[in-house]
């Protein structure tokens, strides 16, 4: 088992490669909701036969919007908990007598 | 030569901008196309003529959705799954066919042909069917979607309510926090200051006094220490020293406890409480402290019980049971209980946490003391005249140890380290909590032989240290006359 910390270059890699996947995955949940929209005014007839899949785009959907929710949520908790950890020393000037 | 700011801004617009009038120019062409299929009528030629979209088939994947069954059921009639439900069911199973094999080109002539393009309708009956049914199941799948959203929404509210209500729970358990206090605690250490598993056990059956038992009563920390306290029963109160026998931190506790009952500290309306709990609490670290030996008696874990018996306090609830200030001076107080010149209340410390090590060390002392009493009493009552033929014959009580006589050229000594021991197994002493209290007191064990051997003139000089071979330090011992050790049988 490699217990070596990641070199800077391999972790902004793994980063860079996280935020594609992130892209990725962002661009198709939009086009799915196009899909899902659009589906009625779909011109080829055809793609009526899709119809019982559409089923399965909402619950699909609301997965999608609760990890971006929980996502959020948890930035947000830990942007809040590193805001309070760090207390400035004051500098040496402005400790009053 | 660096060029202007201001370009840089003017290109990232200029490119944006072109790319919008892509990204529109190619949405009108799509729109385009799409109006021209409608209007020209190939699209109301088409729809019809494949297998139209099963409603039934729909319905029986959608039905699965837990989302949008948990909304109907919240909702009930009013719920957007009846809407998409009533919406399903009545789409059309089938659609008036048109002309699957109708010429592209000839319907598109015709269409441009026609006196107004941009009106035209060649298939009314064709194109009022595919517009109804395009518009139903644009309704289905709105009201699914707004089903599936609003039961997640149900789902996240249920949760959240729950989050909500056990962080509540856990915010009432935890110590409120007040202007003023520390920030460096992290967010886990703040919701459980100190987690600490100790084994506890119901306090009754400790049969301990009533002043105790008014103390339990009206402090619930009291409770849990107590609650610990009882499931380390056998534990002593020192491994060497005061209360060394199995049970002797219960013993010392409960009368250290009685004895501050009628300490002036117990009636001070302010401190009383936190005064008792103390010494309730002062020597419960060493639950922690020390770990039984599975050869039998008990091991140093750690030394530094103090701390211990504060982090106990903290996990048993003092810091949400008292005001703040007042939990940090019972805390002060009980860490620096172990040692006040080790490990001193500064200067700037709460006035309090010193009045409470004042206390706490009077009445520890105190207790000791009556122990101590207890022990002189004994031996006083104990015939040790009668006894020290014994202790005089005596072989080496431990390794480690001489014998009580000891010659060292010639001359006969008590030596009181290896006499002591032999006495208290004599007396049946060997559990009496005073008996190795003798630190930094005087041992009054050892004082009564003293004393008995300079009133029948046994002793023939003052207590003097001897060295004697194969120990590191020399030992205590009380020079006895060669008649003495004769009439005790101990050989000439």
């Amino acid at each position: 088992m490699n217990n070596q910390p990641d070199s800077y270059i391999a972790a902004h890699q793994a980063a860079e490669r996280h935020q594609q996947r992130a892209w990725g995955l962002g661009l198709l949940f939009v086009v799915l909701h196009i899909g899902y929209v659009a589906f009625p005014l779909l011109p080829c007839a055809g793609t009526q036969a899709w119809l019982p899949w559409m089923a399965l785009l909402p619950p699909l959907f609301a997965c999608g919007y609760a990890v971006v929710l929980l996502r959020m949520l948890r930035r947000w908790r830990r942007a809040r908990a590193t805001d309070h950890a760090f207390i400035a020393i004051p500098a040496k000037d402005e400790v009053s007598s | 030569m660096t060029p202007n700011p201001l370009i840089y801004i003017y290109s990232g617009l200029l490119s944006r901008f072109v790319l919008l009038i892509k990204v529109l120019g190619s949405l009108l062409i799509l729109l385009g196309f799409l109006w021209s299929y409608h209007a020209c009528g190939l699209w109301d030629l088409s729809y019809g003529t494949v297998k139209s979209a099963s409603g039934q088939e729909f319905v029986s994947l959608a039905e699965q959705n837990p989302l949008s069954r948990l909304e109907a059921w919240v909702r009930g009639d009013a719920s957007a799954w009846r809407q998409w439900h009533d919406h399903a069911m009545q789409l059309p199973t089938s659609l008036p066919a048109g002309d699957p094999h109708a010429d592209a080109l000839r319907v598109l002539w015709q269409w441009l042909a026609a006196p107004h393009p941009l009106t035209a309708n060649p298939y009314p009956s064709l194109r009022a069917v595919r517009v109804e049914h395009q518009w139903r199941l644009a309704q289905l799948l709105g009201w699914y979607y707004l089903s599936t959203q609003l039961g997640a929404l149900l789902c996240g509210c249920g949760v959240g309510l729950g989050w909500s209500l056990l962080h509540l729970g856990t915010r009432k358990r935890r110590p409120r926090t007040h202007d003023g206090m520390h920030q460096l605690d992290s967010a886990d250490l703040t919701r459980q200051p100190s987690t600490l598993s100790v084994p506890r056990a119901r306090f009754f059956a400790l049969g301990v006094p009533r002043e105790v038992l008014r103390l339990a009563a009206q402090c619930r920390t009291a409770r849990e220490v107590l609650r610990i306290l009882s499931a380390h029963r056998q534990w002593p109160a020192s491994l060497t020293h005061h209360g060394a026998q199995a049970g002797g931190l219960v013993a010392h506790t409960v009368r250290a406890v009685t004895l501050a009952q009628t300490h002036p500290g117990a009636g001070d309306p302010a401190l009383g409480t936190a005064f008792l709990l103390t010494v309730l609490a002062h020597d419960v670290g060493k639950i922690l402290a020390y770990e039984p030996h599975p050869g039998g008696g008990y091991l140093h874990r750690s030394y530094a019980h103090a701390n211990k018996s504060a982090d106990l306090l903290v996990a048993a609830g003092i810091l949400a049971e008292f005001p703040r200030e007042l939990a940090d001076a019972v805390l002060i107080a009980l860490r620096s209980s172990t040692s006040t010149a080790l490990t001193p209340i500064p200067d700037n410390g709460p006035a309090a946490a010193k009045t409470l090590l004042q206390w706490l060390t009077a009445v520890d002392h105190q207790a000791v003391d009556l122990d101590v009493a207890d022990l002189k009493h004994a031996v006083e009552a104990a015939d040790l005249v009668a006894l020290l033929p014994a202790v005089v014959q005596a072989p080496a009580p431990s390794i480690g140890l001489p014998p009580p006589l000891y010659r060292d050229g010639g001359t006969p000594y008590l030596v009181r380290d290896a006499a002591r021991p032999v006495l208290v197994t004599l007396l049946h002493l060997e559990q009496h909590p005073g008996v190795y209290a003798t630190v930094g007191r005087r041992d009054p064990l050892w004082a009564a032989v003293k004393a008995l051997l300079r009133q029948h003139s046994y002793a023939t000089g003052e207590e003097q240290r001897i060295e004697i071979p194969g120990l590191t330090k020399p030992l205590a011992a009380v020079p006895v006359s060669p008649e003495f050790v004769q009439q005790c049988g101990g050989g000439a």
